[in-house]
């Protein structure tokens, strides 16, 4: 039915409804009732700008003297998604920390503080004409943002240091179509600004680098043609875009010599990286309301965070994601059982049959030390730490040298450049995390043992990103644009 | 007798052809607002199909069923249609009580009992959820939901600091903006609102939401700021019926009755819910024409009349106290205060005794309704009435100035509404 068809008969309807209203209780507006004194906030609201989908950490491809760091907050953005479009939030604190010493402490964090502006008053068009650069006045809704570098006390440095590398770097904007952003690569390039310790930094919109199966993955952990190594899944990521923050520095700035690394046997080589976002509490009340509210005003509150992939989705249940996401790495002992006994092997061994390794409590005989080292120690001679309080974080050894020849299944395809080495954008960390559940590391702990055929074949049958990543900072693929997408 | 059953079938005859309008009218709406609603509403509508194919598969799942029920809670927003909340209660019932998912359904169920207004029993609920899951902040939310229902606002408080402390996000910054509120402190109020659509919320609708409660606080400091919240939240929520009736307010207040007529039809048009239907039988009654307004009135009296299972004493009440049978209108705010005691309840208490003529025992009620501070418009004019009523002229009038200055539509709207019908 068209709309205005049916707009006709409503009229009509409404009409008639009128005349007969008060001989027909009860029948009109059957379905509707609405209290109007209950106010309904809305509760399942999520918290999209501070949601951390993925971190990435990996020694530059094109300069190996620096690494890059990436962290990608707003999952889902549909490309078409006026009349805002999107931003970074000015009230979050992003950071991406770095622990050098294996002791489940951040030594280094990015600080990320964004400021919004409008730069006409009176309207809140996203932009009034063409964009052709990061200072054209039609760019009405605009970001800029600081990074800030703090070192936390050490034995070295008994105070933290505080060191702004760049201050009012600009955003640029959404893509919103060909009229509106006409040269979207310019406006990108454009926003790419060097620091004052010889690295880039990068914040605005890219395609979502992330490819998986999510359908899939969440339907049972459904994999649509098994055993998933030759494609067939469906990338539920595709043509969306997301929120980056992409920053290169010097390795020497990440290890806890201040130097880059001897050798990957180095003790400095490994260090551990995640992302968190916080958000400032406040009092319910304002001004009498005793104490403890003050106490509360503008206190920071961790309400995301994200080191190696798929944890928050597949080793943590439900009930203690918001205990995960406010949690620090020195107190995930409390998480160590879901690792050393995942739900997911025992699903992969129901659903295919796989002869998963024996898995058992964490502490036990029988707990999974492979999976312990891939996502709470790091693995020995790779991404273990000399000396390591588990936690869970993005473990990357920076004397790793990049290879010519990369392969997207990193460290399970003979590539110790890639995950769980760190974490490079084209890396499938969906294949490597089904095929280390099932067991394809298991024998680098317990040698008689011998995985499932399977193992080292599963896959969610979704290879590759669904756009072609660049070669230089901040490699991420550009975002899709609003016109030329259509709505998911 | 013969004579009698030709009249009759003739009757009959009206009846059918007049349901069968009504059918097509009530179907012809659905499509409308599905349309009018825009790409937001059919993307609940697409992962609630979604959804439900999914856990046909895998019936047990607690992730796709909380899910879905949130898919549910969201279009129920989106729709008015409170009937959805039985198929979410289909899909609770299927998962197993066990140690992990107890927490996460009762937490739904309570929500659904808050949705329904049968506030004391989602408090039941999101308490024994919270006793299985401690740190949830969404938790927090539901019972600040429901302690605040219940007149428990010192409770409340504390909910919602735990919420807040918890996860400072969308839900949270727009429940301390409602607590503020009720407070009186409304440029707090605001602070907490902006902090709310600064963070946003995955559903258009939400941040629709939030904007046009910023555009209420806002008009009766300034207007044209009120105006420009409510048509961002047209922008992103297109047809949002909140927001067209904060426009139809905006209009009326700048002497534009065509367009407040308009935008007030428009938001029935959308969202064909009681409290719509009111707002244009009072713009009507305000316009003099009575008929229409009585008209509007009888439209929305049948959907209180049928609340498909929630509760509406309280809304109900002040219907029926303004327009309708007092004598009903205290049986129902009796009920309303006899399970809770709120703020709101109280003042509908007051209001049914006041006309019944009790004005003298609606006294202790009113000042009830009033012990937050008394910044509602509409209890301040309820308070107006029953002093005028005792003879306190000079309180009387004090209470209409303050509720002017607190919501000048309202109060106008409202006052002259009464007024006309009483003449």
């Amino acid at each position: 039915m068209s709309t205005q068809a049916s707009y006709k008969i409503n009229q009509k309807g409404i009409a008639l409804l009128l005349i007969s209203a008060t001989v027909l209780g009860g029948f009109a507006m059957a379905n509707i009732t609405q209290g109007s004194s209950h106010r309904e906030a809305p509760l399942i609201s999520g918290d999209p700008k501070a949601d951390a989908t993925d971190v990435y950490a990996f020694v530059s491809p094109d300069k190996p003297n620096t690494a890059t760091l990436i962290a990608n907050y707003l999952p889902f953005e549909e490309p078409g998604g006026g009349p805002n479009f999107y931003s970074f939030d000015d009230n979050v604190l992003y950071e991406i920390k770095i622990d050098n010493n294996g002791d489940a402490k951040e030594d280094i964090s990015y600080q990320f503080r964004f400021k919004s502006s409008l730069q006409n008053p009176n309207t809140f068009l996203y932009n009034t004409g063409p964009i052709t650069s990061l200072t054209d006045s039609d760019f009405n809704v605009r970001q800029t943002y600081n990074v800030t570098r703090v070192e936390y006390p050490s034995k070295k440095n008994k105070k933290l240091k505080s060191t702004v590398l760049a201050s009012n770097v600009p955003v640029p904007p959404s893509n919103v179509g060909p009229k509106s952003t006409p040269d979207y690569d310019e406006l990108q390039e454009a926003a790419v600004t060097d620091l004052s310790n010889g690295g880039q930094v990068f914040a605005g919109q890219s395609d979502d680098p992330f490819f998986v199966d999510l359908g899939g993955l969440f339907d049972l952990l459904t994999i649509r043609e098994l055993p998933g190594n030759d494609g067939g899944g469906v990338d539920g990521l595709k043509g969306y875009n997301v929120q980056s923050i992409a920053i290169q520095v010097p390795i020497g700035d990440l290890t806890s010599s201040g130097n880059t690394p001897a050798s990957a046997t180095s003790p400095d080589a490994v260090v551990g990286v995640w992302t968190t976002s916080s958000r400032q509490s406040m009092s319910v009340l304002r001004g009498n309301s005793g104490k403890k509210s003050k106490e509360m005003d503008k206190k920071w509150v961790q309400v995301s965070r994200l080191g190696a992939p798929l944890v928050n989705e597949v080793v943590i249940p439900l009930g203690d994601k918001d205990v995960w996401n406010a949690s620090k790495p020195a107190d995930d002992a409390q998480f160590a059982e879901y690792v050393a006994n995942p739900e997911l092997g025992t699903l992969l061994n129901a659903l295919y049959g796989i002869e998963v390794p024996p898995q058992g409590a964490f502490g036990s005989a029988d707990q999974r030390d492979d999976l312990i080292a891939i996502f709470l120690t790091g693995i020995p001679g790779l991404t273990k730490p000399a000396t390591v309080t588990p936690s869970e974080q993005l473990r990357l050894n920076l004397a790793i040298a990049p290879t010519a020849n990369p392969d997207s299944l990193g460290v399970v395809g003979g590539d110790n450049q890639g995950y769980p080495n760190g974490r490079r954008l084209a890396d499938d960390v969906t294949d490597i995390s089904i095929k280390a559940v099932a067991g394809a590391a298991y024998p680098l702990f317990h040698s008689e043992f011998t995985p499932d055929p399977l193992a080292s074949k599963l896959g969610d049958g979704v290879d590759e990103n669904d756009a072609e990543f660049r070669s230089s900072f901040p490699y991420l693929a550009l975002p899709w644009s609003g016109f030329d997408s259509v709505p998911h | 007798m013969k004579k009698l059953n030709t009249y009759f079938f003739l009757f009959a005859a009206v009846f059918a052809i007049a349901i069968s309008f009504i059918f097509v009218w009530y179907q012809s709406t659905q499509v409308v607002s599905d349309e009018l609603s825009g790409d937001s509403n059919s993307r609940t509508s697409l992962s609630i199909a979604a959804l439900s194919e999914q856990l046909e598969k895998d019936p047990e799942n607690l992730k796709l069923t909380i899910a879905l029920s949130d898919a549910y809670l969201q279009k129920i927003r989106e729709t008015g249609d409170v009937s959805l909340y039985l198929k979410i209660e289909q899909a609770l019932d299927k998962i197993s009580k066990d140690k992990d998912t107890a927490g996460a359904v009762l937490a739904k169920r309570a929500e659904i009992a808050n949705g329904r207004h049968d506030f004391v029993q989602g408090l039941a609920y999101i308490k024994e959820a919270l006793q299985k899951t401690p740190q949830s902040a969404s938790y927090y939310g539901i019972k600040t939901d429901s302690e605040i229902e219940l007149g428990k606002y010192a409770d409340a408080e504390i909910s919602l600091q735990k919420m807040v402390d918890l996860k400072p996000n969308f839900g949270s910054f727009s429940r301390v903006a409602y607590q503020r509120q009720l407070h009186g402190d409304r440029e707090g109020a605001l602070e907490a609102l902006d902090s709310a659509i600064s963070a946003g919320s995955i559903y258009p609708e939400n941040n629709a939401w939030a904007h046009t409660e910023a555009g209420k606080l806002r008009m009766s400091s300034d207007v044209e700021m009120a105006k420009r919240d409510f048509t961002k939240a047209i922008a992103i929520y297109p047809a949002y019926a909140p927001a067209l009736e904060g426009l139809a307010r905006v209009a009326f207040i700048q002497g534009n009755k065509e367009a407040a007529l308009s935008y007030y039809s428009r938001a029935f048009e959308t969202l064909p819910v009681a409290a719509n239907a009111t707002a244009l039988g009072n713009f009507y009654m305000v316009e003099g024409n009575q008929g229409k307004a009585k008209q509007y009135y009888a439209l929305a009296e049948l959907a209180y009349l049928d609340s498909k299972g929630t509760n509406v004493d309280l809304e109900y009440s002040l219907f029926l106290a303004d327009h309708g049978d007092a004598v009903k209108a205290l049986e129902r705010a009796t009920s309303a205060y006899e399970i809770r005691q709120s703020i709101y309840t109280a003042d509908a208490y007051a209001w049914a005794l006041h006309k019944n003529g009790q004005s003298v025992k609606a006294e202790k009620y009113i000042e009830e309704a009033m012990s937050l501070g008394g910044y509602d418009s509409g209890i301040l004019y309820h308070a107006a009435m029953v002093a005028k009523a005792n003879g306190n002229i000079e309180i009387s009038n004090g209470y209409l100035s303050r509720a002017r200055e607190l919501d000048e539509v309202a109060s106008l709207v409202y006052s002259q509404a009464l007024n006309n019908k009483d003449s």
